[in-house]
Parts: structure tokens; sequence; C-alpha cells
């Protein structure tokens, strides 16, 4: 459910149109937060990928390590730039924070940027995900079973 | 690695790679409002000001707190290249899958 809503918060995150200013500036801290739980959440991967690397530089899982940390670096710059460039957090935080110059150029490349590897990142993890989508259903279709009337 | 040192080390290096920022986009004063190059006068699609819908009469601040739902469909466009690059592994796999089952079908042929 949160690598979910973490691929729609990024899409909704990215179309400023639909949001707004103030609202894309807080939908990008919450993809802060919720990329942080997903990273720490995948640590054992992660460490255990890096460990690895030498071995696995070659095979789809070195090519995927790649494609992630490209996609960290470029979310890192984007997220870094998005919270610098922002005109609405600090007033709406107490911080009398003004934006520099150059980061809300900065930050936008860095998100046209960014698409592409997490476009990559979606879809080298797409048996995981589909995996995941058809246990989360089986789980969720016994309890539908369950939750009717009981007929004696 | 323990899940708080590992967030510890993840915060450290978000820190540290944004701070490539300052190197990559180089220094500047304060950003104003209106200033040649700023986001805030950038015209959208539609030759108005990108996201300042929201200016008051006198040019005064005031931030759309509302959601825009007619621009809603624009969140399909950063789904475009995932939905490129999923058809493009997917392939790959089904292709991979294919010559695997291939191989083992002809080994197993050639030890009868």
């Amino acid at each position: 459910v949160l690598d979910l809503s973490l691929l729609a918060g990024f899409a909704t995150t990215t179309n400023k149109r639909f949001t707004g200013d103030r609202w894309h500036e807080w939908f990008g801290v919450g993809l802060l937060i919720a990329l942080g739980i997903h990273i720490v959440r995948h640590r054992q991967w992660v460490s255990a990928q890096t460990r690895h690397l030498a071995r696995n530089l070659r095979t789809r899982v070195g090519f995927k390590w790649l494609v992630n940390v490209s996609l960290y670096v470029l979310m890192s710059l984007t997220l870094f730039s998005g919270v610098l460039a922002s005109e609405y957090l600090g007033g709406d935080l107490g911080i009398g924070y003004k934006p520099q110059q150059g980061w809300g150029g900065f930050h936008e490349q860095c998100s046209e940027l960014v698409k592409i590897p997490v476009g990559l990142h979606v879809a080298l993890s797409w048996r995981w995900i589909w995996s995941m989508l058809r246990r989360t259903g089986r789980r969720i279709a016994p309890a539908r079973g369950n939750a009717g009337p009981v007929s004696a | 690695m323990t899940r708080s040192r590992f967030a510890v080390a993840l915060a450290v290096s978000f820190l540290l790679i944004g701070s490539l920022g300052f190197v990559l986009k180089g220094n500047g004063k304060p950003e104003r409002r209106g200033e040649p190059g700023s986001a805030a006068v950038q015209p959208n699609d539609n030759g108005r000001r990108r996201d300042r819908d929201d200016d008051g009469p006198r040019g005064e601040r005031r931030a759309r707190t509302s959601f825009d739902f007619s621009a809603a469909p624009g969140m399909v466009e950063p789904l475009a290249p995932m939905a490129v690059f999923a058809v493009g592994v997917v392939g790959i796999d089904q292709v991979r899958q294919r010559r695997k089952r291939r191989r083992l079908r002809s080994l197993s042929t050639s030890q009868r």
C-alpha cells in the first residue's frame, strides 16, 4: 500500500497544475518522508546488493542497483532543491525563509530527469509489484468471504 | 545494519547529495517574484502565468488551497515513461524465459 501510494503521490506531486504551489510543496514533504520509509523498509535488499555488487554488476540485479542509486541521487537532488526553492513551506512552518535564486530552475530540471529512473525502477520491479498485488487480492478475498452473513 | 543506523546514514547521504546542488546550480541571490528567469514568470501552456492564478489583483500572494480537478488527467503524464519501460522489461523477460525453456527442453531431449 505504501509503495503504491508512493507512486500515486509522485504522480500527484509532479502535476503542479492540479495541486497548486502550496499543496505541491507539502506533497513533496510527504513524498520525502514516504521515500525514507520505503528505503528503510528495503534496507536489507540495499545492503545485500551493495555487498555483492561486484559479483552482480552484469546481471539484472546489478542493473537494478544502478537504476536505484541514480534514482536516489536524482530524487535527493529534486527534493532538496524543492525544499530550498519552496515559497510557502517557510511561511507555513513559521520560519522566515525566502527561496534562493537558481533552485527553482534546478528543481524543475531534476524533476524532469527523475522521471526516467522512476519509470525504470517501477518497470524493473513489476514482478514484485504483481506478486504483492496478487497476495493482497488473495488476502482480501477470503476476508470478504468470511464477512458475509452466516447461514445456519 | 540496524534500522536506526540505516535511517541516519540515509538522512546524512540525503543531505550530502542534496548539498551537491549548491555546486551544480551555482550561487545566487534570494529569488524575487517577477524576476526574469524565475519560475514565477514562466507562462504555462495557455500563456498565463504558471500557477499564478492564485495571485490577487494587486499581485499579493494568495496560495491556492484547493485542487484543480480539471488538471487531474495530467497525473498520467509521469506514468507514461513507466508504461513504456514496463512493456520493454516485460517483453525482455518473456523472451528470456522462452529461451530458457527452449534450452531446457533441448537439454532434456538430448539427455534422453
